[in-house]
């Protein structure tokens, strides 16, 4: 692979905002996760991120104005990740850095209130609705580049709960391909009714909390997160002495589609499998050099029993594992994003994150999975998104040294 | 970056398949809009056909076309999939049920509202396991995704199926979106310069943005300007003349510049 590491990486979440906060959440046995209280009659738990009614959002971009810009605006103020933005722009310049982010449903809360507001029997919207810089799919990378003074070539990636996974792939081919010297790689998912209520309709909300791999798991606690990363060639430039949230050297990827079903995995697990094989034979590593993986692990009855299955497969019962989305609930398009900065913590502080809230791994499971945190000391990790629409995608990243 | 068309899929209003899109490309037939429903995709699965909306019918129309003229398996290719608007129809439909007081969301309407709907859809009827990107962005859409191709043909060294598409949306979102006619074109892709058109792509700045549409037959004008998938008619005009050509699309502040020669 092509030597792409990233420089400066940050998120926000249920557990916390940037590196340090959400690091002492993963240290913790404290659950971060509360009862739906985004809608009437909510049910089950959800992962919400604090203070982004409150969130002051720049008045110049207030035509971006929406929950999911705001969670991006978050994160994009936290660990230092504009001043490191603006170093690598002064070096390569504004039209060299592309932008590419993940997101399953943008800004659509705004066009559920839209629609709310609307009078009785009327099509109207209302005209404080803004569609193009809200709901559309564009409207997250453009708020990005205005937000960031970039000009590169952008897009959005839309794979459901791989898109910002996805997107590190995407990038990577905009910078080996040389229309970018280095690309801003996140995404963004928000709160909002529609996947809220959808997720219900499909029965996949656990009415409790989500149990990530337990034997009595039974759905997934739907969260919030934004989070960038800042992807560049190793070597290209000398890099700043401080570190913007994190660093990481990303070793490979892989992506595969099931070819199964729209909204159910393939129980064998082999799409899953094939992505995790292709990112170990693009890293040039064996199974035994992963020192952990950071799961998908959404609390699904289905999702939970299939990766176990594929990771099995792969790399039988020996390397630990676990899902952070105890902690996060299942942050849709962001998760990919979002436990990035989950396995650079992993990588920089040698411990192991369990899967909080469970209790009892499900008997029927082989994998490693973590009940307590754990003293370790992996050098590389795997970070695995699967989404609907049968997508897959595997991550390798490791440590800088 | 140059990559090679080795086969195309059209599908829209009045615009049933590459051969016949290639006579009204022409001038010799008119465009005539057919407000009829698209079949059900035969390659799917009764389950699946059943469910496939009008938007995911045509995406997989146009890539089915493109597969079947092309030089390689459907199952083999890793596939692109971008459009704008995704399912609008669908879309609104939810908010709709959102906003009503008893509404609730239909469990396969809300997984047939995803972006990658019509990718998950199209892997299914074929058994593959390769990997597929959904895009969107805005206006900007076959701009961005045509260099999402190019370059991941030629980073990965493969070839790739392409397929851009959208259709207006209906109800309250469309009344701030709009959008004329279904259209839908599917590439098979091939990176390098081989036998057939051959687009060569560059992102530059120092290009002053024309209107392409105004040398279509006047039955396409509004779908090239009006439908985001539809920006890719100009191209597809030059091509169904075998002349050499070269399209500007926006793209933020560059212009995707895509050069046209056949071999």
């Amino acid at each position: 692979m092509n030597d792409l590491i990233i420089t400066a990486g940050t998120a926000v979440s249920a557990m916390g905002r940037g590196v340090d906060a959400t690091c002492q959440t993963l240290q913790s046995t404290h659950t971060t996760l509360q009862p739906d209280n985004f809608q009437p009659n909510g049910r089950g738990s959800i992962g919400r991120v604090a203070g982004i009614e409150d969130h002051t959002f720049p008045d110049t971009l207030a035509l971006y104005d929406c929950r999911n810009n705001r969670l991006a605006d978050q994160a994009l103020t936290s660990d230092g990740f504009l001043d490191a933005v603006a170093e690598a722009r002064a070096h390569y310049g504004a039209h060299r850095i592309g932008i590419v982010m993940g997101t399953s449903t943008s800004g659509i809360l705004s066009a559920e209130e839209a629609y709310a507001a609307r009078p009785a029997g009327e099509l109207t919207l209302p005209e404080t609705f803004h569609y193009s810089t809200t709901q559309d799919l564009a409207s997250l990378p453009h708020f990005v580049a205005a937000r960031l003074g970039l000009t590169g070539p952008s897009l959005t990636v839309s794979n459901a709960c791989a898109s910002s996974t996805r997107a590190f792939i995407d990038a990577a081919h905009l910078i080996t391909s040389g229309f970018c010297d280095a690309v801003i790689v996140g995404g963004a998912d928000s709160l909002c009714r529609m996947t809220l209520q959808g997720f219900a309709s499909l029965e996949l909300i656990d009415p409790t909390v989500t149990r990530p791999c337990d034997a009595t798991r039974d759905g997934i606690s739907i969260g919030e997160a934004a989070g960038f990363a800042l992807l560049e060639r190793a070597g290209a430039r000398p890099l700043p002495t401080t570190i913007a949230g994190y660093r990481l050297r990303l070793l490979g990827y892989g992506a595969s589609s099931d070819g199964h079903h729209m909204s159910a995995p393939d129980p064998t697990g082999a799409g899953a499998t094939l992505a995790m094989t292709k990112a170990l034979k693009r890293a040039q590593l064996r199974p035994d050099d992963i020192g952990y993986i950071n799961m998908h692990g959404t609390g699904s009855r289905a999702n939970d029993a299939m990766e176990d299955k594929a990771m099995t497969a792969l790399f039988g019962p020996h390397t630990p594992c676990s899902s952070t989305k105890g902690w996060s609930g299942h942050t849709l398009g962001a998760s990919g994003i979002l436990e990035t900065m989950v396995c650079a913590i992993v990588l920089n502080q040698h411990f192991l994150p369990p899967c909080m809230n469970s209790t009892d791994i499900d008997p029927t499971f082989h994998s490693d999975m973590l009940l307590t945190h754990r003293h370790a000391a992996p050098q590389i990790v795997m970070n695995n998104a699967f989404g609907f629409g049968g997508t897959n995608s595997s991550l390798i990243v490791g440590t800088m040294a | 970056m140059i990559i090679t068309i080795n086969s195309i899929g059209v599908w829209g209003s009045g615009l049933n398949g590459w051969d016949a899109t290639q006579a009204i490309l022409r001038g010799e037939q008119p465009r005539v809009d057919d407000t009829r429903k698209l079949p059900p995709p035969s390659l799917l699965p009764p389950n699946e056909r059943r469910r496939a909306s009008q938007v995911i019918r045509l995406a997989l129309l146009c890539a089915q076309e493109a597969c079947q003229n092309g030089p390689y398996e459907a199952s083999e290719l890793p596939a692109l999939f971008a459009s704008s608007n995704g399912d609008g129809f669908i879309i609104n439909r939810i908010l709709d049920a959102l906003a009503s007081p008893m509404g609730a969301v239909s469990p396969s309407m809300f997984h047939n509202s995803v972006h990658n709907a019509p990718a998950g859809y199209w892997m299914i009827a074929h058994h593959c396991q390769q990997p597929a990107v959904s895009l969107g962005f805005h206006n900007e859409t076959v701009a961005a995704a045509l260099l999402k191709a190019a370059t991941e043909a030629s980073s990965e060294e493969t070839p790739l199926l392409f397929c851009a598409y959208d259709a207006p949306i209906p109800g309250s979102l469309g009344t701030v979106r709009r959008t004329d006619h279904p259209f839908g074109c599917a590439f098979v892709l091939t990176p390098g310069a081989h036998a057939g058109p051959q687009l060569s792509l560059s992102l530059r700045t120092d290009i002053t943005e024309t209107d392409p549409t105004t040398q279509l037959p006047i039955t396409l004008q509004d779908m090239a300007r009006y439908n985001p998938a539809g920006r890719l008619l100009p191209l597809l005009h030059a091509i169904a003349h075998h002349e050499n050509h070269t399209l500007h699309l926006p793209y933020g502040q560059h212009t995707l510049t895509v050069e046209l020669t056949h071999a």
